[in-house]
């Protein structure tokens, strides 16, 4: 089953067409990758799926982005609500500076009426799930930018489970990490599909061939061919996605 | 130079290692029949000793081909040119061994002991030998049409495999003193027809390298 789908989505930069009818399919609890040089249109076309763009002044965007059976372009759609259920983690790790416990505990009180046990017991959930727990159960109270990079990352990512979301968009979340610590999230996002749908955007491509379901090819804006990652990856049916994966170009 | 440059080169020193490999067999096979024809000793321990550089050239390419895999991480047709690679090397490698045993056979036959059947078992080692320089060809020029082709041949070597192997059974059948030379002519003509079968391997290799599929399968 398809959580999201883009319809003849189109975006423009002012003048500058930045994406091109895009139409995918973004199965639920499985992780697809957007692969594609520098320039693309990958991250924009991440942002457009929970309205991010909306932020960028002179952003025009046509086509349909349908979650859920509804269009998240439409008139009266709450955005607040949306990138709730739509939650996003970035290349550089970007905790809020207070701590831990507060990181996790920000969205829901935003959110919601939680009394102090459920909070408790959310942002316990928030950080088991982010795979994190162990190794800061007993530092909550203090401060989050104390944390290495590849910590802070999984904090990011269990900031963005404590609202309780269906589907993460990730921008090249282990970019700017160790091996070491991009082994632990890529191992944490095999196990966020059990419950989660993932979105990832990676240069990495034995990343994308490793940890992904399905892979999307973008290039100059257009999205030249999607499909089951192992398909892709072995007989790509576009000679411009075998040019790129096997490091012609880009 | 650029990396992929860089990687574009190893692989084409991947397909030159192949044909001198091919050319090594081929050249086996050949000398081979050679000595089985003529009864020329020298020649026929020369093949024997010969196969063990032919041995080395599939330890050579091999490790060629895992650190490839391992610095370039290859993916679509780059894996594939490379797995169909280490897949290619033991049955080249094989039918040297199959060219070594025919020599080793001809240590101790006298030359031609059965003329009427010598003419069948040439026609048969010139397809087989044909077959598997064919093959390679096919791997390096990525011909999908001259591995399919090829392939077809190996029912013309089993052929003439039936036909020999008949001629020999009357032989043994007529007179009891033939059975050891029959026996060794049926050996022969069996490594002839491994030779065929290895190259018909290599042509199925080729085709999973065009298409990922082997066998009428999908493997990747």
């Amino acid at each position: 089953m398809n959580i999201i789908t883009a319809k003849g989505l189109n975006l423009h930069y002012g003048s500058f067409h930045a994406l091109k009818n895009i139409d995918v399919d973004i199965p639920e609890k499985e992780i697809t990758a957007l692969i594609g040089p520098s320039g693309c249109g990958k991250s924009t076309f991440l942002k457009t799926l929970n309205r991010m763009n909306d932020m960028v002044q002179g952003v025009k965007i046509t086509g349909e982005v349908i979650y859920h059976g509804e269009d998240i372009y439409a008139n009266g759609m709450d955005v607040t609500v949306l990138r709730k259920n739509i939650g996003m983690v970035f290349q550089k790790p970007n905790p809020f500076p207070m701590s831990i416990y507060d990181n996790i505990a920000y969205g829901p009180r935003l959110h919601g009426n939680y009394k102090k046990s459920e909070l408790n017991d959310l942002v316990e959930r928030s950080l088991r799930g982010a795979a994190v727990w162990g190794e800061v159960k007993d530092r909550l109270k203090k401060s989050a930018m104390g944390l290495s990079g590849g910590q802070q990352q999984r904090l990011c990512i269990a900031r963005a489970l404590s609202v309780e979301p269906d589907v993460l968009l990730m921008d090249e979340p282990t970019s700017a990490l160790d091996p070491a610590s991009t082994m632990k999230i890529e191992e944490l996002m095999s196990e966020l599909k059990k419950n989660y749908t993932v979105v990832i955007v990676t240069h990495n491509m034995q990343q994308a061939a490793r940890i992904s379901d399905k892979t999307a090819f973008f290039l100059v804006g257009e999205m030249v061919e999607v499909g089951d990652t192992d398909d892709v990856f072995s007989m790509p049916k576009d000679k411009r996605t075998e040019d790129y994966i096997t490091g012609r170009f880009g | 130079m650029n990396s992929r440059q860089a990687f574009d080169m190893e692989l084409k020193e991947l397909s030159d290692s192949l044909i001198r490999m091919g050319a090594a067999a081929a050249n086996a096979i050949d000398k081979a029949l050679t000595a089985l024809h003529t009864g020329d000793h020298t020649l026929a321990r020369q093949v024997v000793s010969d196969d063990n550089q032919i041995d080395e050239m599939e330890r050579s390419i091999e490790q060629k081909c895992l650190r490839l895999l391992l610095k370039q991480q290859p993916v679509a047709g780059d894996l594939r040119k490379i797995s169909t690679a280490i897949k290619m090397i033991t049955d080249i490698e094989r039918i040297g061994d199959a060219a070594a045993d025919i020599a080793e056979i001809s240590l101790h036959l006298n030359a031609p002991d059965f003329p009427e059947i010598m003419e069948d078992v040439t026609d048969m080692a010139k397809m087989a030998r044909g077959m598997a320089s064919a093959a390679i060809d096919a791997y390096v020029k990525e011909d999908l049409e001259l591995a399919h082709k090829t392939c077809k041949q190996d029912d013309i070597v089993d052929h003439y495999f039936l036909k020999i192997r008949a001629v020999l059974g009357e032989k043994m059948r007529a007179n009891v003193n033939n059975m050891d030379a029959a026996m060794d002519y049926l050996m022969i003509i069996k490594y002839l027809e491994r030779i065929g079968d290895h190259a018909e391997n290599i042509c199925e290799w080729v085709e999973f390298y065009k298409s990922g599929v082997h066998k009428k399968e999908r493997i990747l």
